[in-house]
């Protein structure tokens, strides 16, 4: 059984424009792509924007999920081998090729010195990241839990995405969510209880893992909705975080289903205890 | 922290030391390097950099055996390299675990695997027509959307549980058993298929050799003339337990996960920090997760890559560690697989246990002369080492600044 965990702070990033790098990190990403900038300026926002508290570097985690990683960046670095031939292929796009570059910046720039795990997954990455999350800090492995979602633009698999779905023509935008998880005892005052994630995944035609055909998300049974873009669930949570932190509403069922699985995320508003009545506010927060 | 012993019931390993957990041990006395030139066969290049190749088949007897009863109908050019590697590792562990494909499937089982070419789109000719402006057929782009190794292996094996592919370059393999060991410790899942897998790649040995990070001769780790890693390819899988049920099955622990830590060295993108200060950090949350002292451990597999930076921070982190540094055999096994990747971390663990199983370590292969500078004095080639006691350590380094430990024992 694990406990619940506080949802501190969130931030969305859904497109190019809202990209803008501070001045404080502008030179530490001069080299960065995409996927690392918005790894790093999501990461950073939402920590700014989540209750300050006293700890230790080490006691904070990263972590990361995924579905295409920075894939772009693999192909600049196979365009450096292409054309230019071996022993001449670009190391700084290489190392920016891996999976978890963009951890290792955000561990770097933001001085957290837990553990920082990224993780890929064609369904829901998002929601595979806040599970590990939630288990680190259920278990003192961290105190806070830093979690991320990101998708970088691939104009190569939109071409492949467009073919698959007859020529439709897709447009994603880079977009990234992050969110600051604490244990409960330590949560700022609005945060929002995150009470239980379940989630099943089911053998499916891998070409919906691109086309997201059949994907749908609704709450407490309301009108399932859906989208194209990789990251559209993710924004659809968060914004599902924010609306009920500053609603009356007690508790939501965040349900989502596709072709390859299901997913359902119980969030309580902080304020109101397991028999939905309002808590006292003390002191303490 | 969770201070489980979860019980290791099976593994499987393949690599450049061969197929299977015998040949593997006894190639490993013996100390069998078989480390070349790129074969044709992976892919072409002029460079001089040796690898170490797993064989030219990557499917065992008991893979094709496990593919065969399941899927009799699946594509072989359909699946990665990497995924077949992992598939012959699954099949050779389950069968050490003696567990059916009928048990699995009644069982909430998890799957934890750690890769980084698994997890890329390196599909060339593919890119390369894009590039010019055609439209290639996306029958690459579907192998890999249907490649993430977590879920096609659900999929093949029938299994229903958690599932996740870590992609923390070096130390994947080695996170994936530490999540895993989470997932029993908090009932996400009765038992876990853990560990990673790697093959070799054009991109990611271009990539090695762009960052000045290759020996042009076979690796030398902490050997005094050591000159980079070599790349090598393979699997490692450890099936986990909870103590009660595996016993309740009848099932004979080889050893126990005890312990796992990991930690940021928040300090280079691909360089360690050269104090070791994750590594440490991370060394003793594995410690203090699996609640035994320092003084227990009897062996120390270290990730040993053959690296300047690498072996230099791991010695000086690893002697601030140690109380007493000579009382405890350090080796690395990179000498003999080279360094593969994603797989790594996994590889060494089983490693680690089956020394500690026998009660004796190796001598680090290639290591003839350690290297006076370091912190530490490695167990060189040539020697051996009885071990004290069954406790031991199998740690990693990753790109990116990440450090994992896990703290094994053998039954």
């Amino acid at each position: 059984m694990i406990s619940p965990v506080a949802v501190s702070a969130t931030k969305k990033v859904v497109s190019s424009k809202d990209l803008s790098v501070p001045d404080s990190l502008a030179r530490a990403l001069r080299r960065a792509d995409d996927f690392i900038r918005l790894a790093v300026v999501s990461a950073k926002s939402v920590i700014d924007l989540a209750p300050s508290r006293q700890l230790l570097p080490e006691q904070i985690g990263t972590f990361m999920g995924t579905a295409y990683g920075p894939i772009e960046t693999s192909f600049r670095f196979l365009d450096t081998l292409i054309d230019d031939g071996e022993r001449q292929a670009s190391p700084t796009l290489f190392s920016h090729s891996v999976h978890n570059a963009a951890a290792g910046y955000v561990a770097r720039l933001l001085d957290i010195q837990g553990p920082a795990l990224t993780m890929t997954s064609f369904s829901w990455p998002f929601l595979t990241a806040i599970s590990e999350a939630r288990l680190a800090v259920d278990s003192g492995r961290v105190r806070r839990a830093l979690v991320l979602g990101i998708e970088a633009n691939s104009p190569v698999l939109e071409d492949a995405c467009r073919q698959l779905q007859g020529n439709k023509a897709v447009s994603w935008q880079p977009g990234a969510v992050a969110w600051v998880l604490d244990t409960v005892d330590q949560a700022g005052r609005y945060a929002v209880l995150l009470e239980d994630t379940v989630l099943t995944e089911i053998p499916c035609n891998p070409d919906v893992f691109l086309t997201r055909t059949g994907e749908a998300w609704n709450m407490d049974g309301s009108i399932p909705r859906g989208s194209r873009h990789p990251m559209a669930y993710a924004y659809a949570l968060t914004d599902a975080v924010s609306r009920l932190r500053y609603s009356s509403q007690n508790i939501i069922k965040w349900t989502i289903t596709a072709p390859f699985g299901q997913a359902q995320l119980t969030l309580r508003n902080r304020d109101f205890d397991k028999q939905g009545k309002l808590r006292e506010i003390v002191g303490q927060y | 922290m969770t201070k489980l012993r979860a019980a290791v019931t099976g593994t499987g390993c393949v690599s450049a030391l061969g197929m299977g957990q015998y040949t593997l041990w006894e190639n490993l006395q013996r100390g069998r390097v078989s480390c070349g030139p790129v074969p044709e066969w992976l892919f072409p290049t002029e460079l001089p950099y040796p690898v170490f190749t797993a064989p030219p088949e990557p499917l065992s007897g008991a893979g094709r055996d496990l593919l065969k009863d399941i899927l009799p109908d699946l594509p072989a050019d359909s699946v990665s390299r990497t995924l077949l590697l992992a598939i012959s590792a699954v099949a050779e562990a389950i069968g050490k675990a003696d567990l059916s494909i009928s048990y699995l499937r009644k069982t909430r089982v998890g799957i934890a695997l750690g890769t980084t070419v698994g997890s890329t789109f390196n599909n060339e000719a593919y890119y390369l027509a894009w590039r010019q402006g055609l439209h290639p057929n996306p029958g690459p782009v579907h192998n890999y959307l249907g490649g993430n190794l977590a879920s096609a292996l659900h999929g093949i094996l029938g299994t229903r549980g958690p599932s996740a592919v870590i992609t923390n370059a070096c130390a994947s393999g080695t996170d994936a058993i530490g999540l895993a060991r989470g997932w029993i410790a908090h009932g996400q899942c009765e038992l876990a298929i853990a560990g990673g897998a790697d093959e070799l790649s054009r991109i990611a040995y271009n990539g090695f050799v762009s960052l000045q990070l290759t020996d042009s001769s076979p690796c030398k780790p902490f050997d005094q003339k050591r000159n980079g890693l070599n790349l090598g390819e393979g699997a490692g899988i450890v099936i986990i337990e909870s103590q009660d049920r595996a016993l309740r099955r009848g099932a004979c622990p080889i050893g126990w996960a005890r312990g796992y830590g990991s930690a940021s060295d928040a300090w280079h993108p691909t360089a360690p920090h050269p104090e070791g200060r994750g590594l440490k950090c991370a060394f003793g949350k594995a410690i203090s997760d699996a609640g035994v002292h320092v003084q227990d451990i009897a062996l120390i597999n270290a990730h040993g890559t053959g690296t300047r930076a690498n072996d230099l921070a791991e010695a000086k982190a690893l002697a601030a560690l140690l109380p007493d540094p000579d009382e405890v055999p350090i080796v690395s096994t990179k000498g003999l697989t080279g360094h593969t990747l994603g797989a790594a971390g996994a590889i060494e663990a089983i490693f680690t246990l089956l020394a500690l199983q026998h009660g004796q370590a190796s001598g680090t292969v290639g290591c003839s002369v350690p290297d006076p500078v370091l912190s530490v004095k490695p167990l060189p080639e040539g020697q051996t080492s009885l071990l004290r006691n069954k406790l031991g350590i199998s740690q990693s380094l990753a790109f990116g600044g990440g450090n994992s430990v896990l703290i094994l024992e053998a039954a």
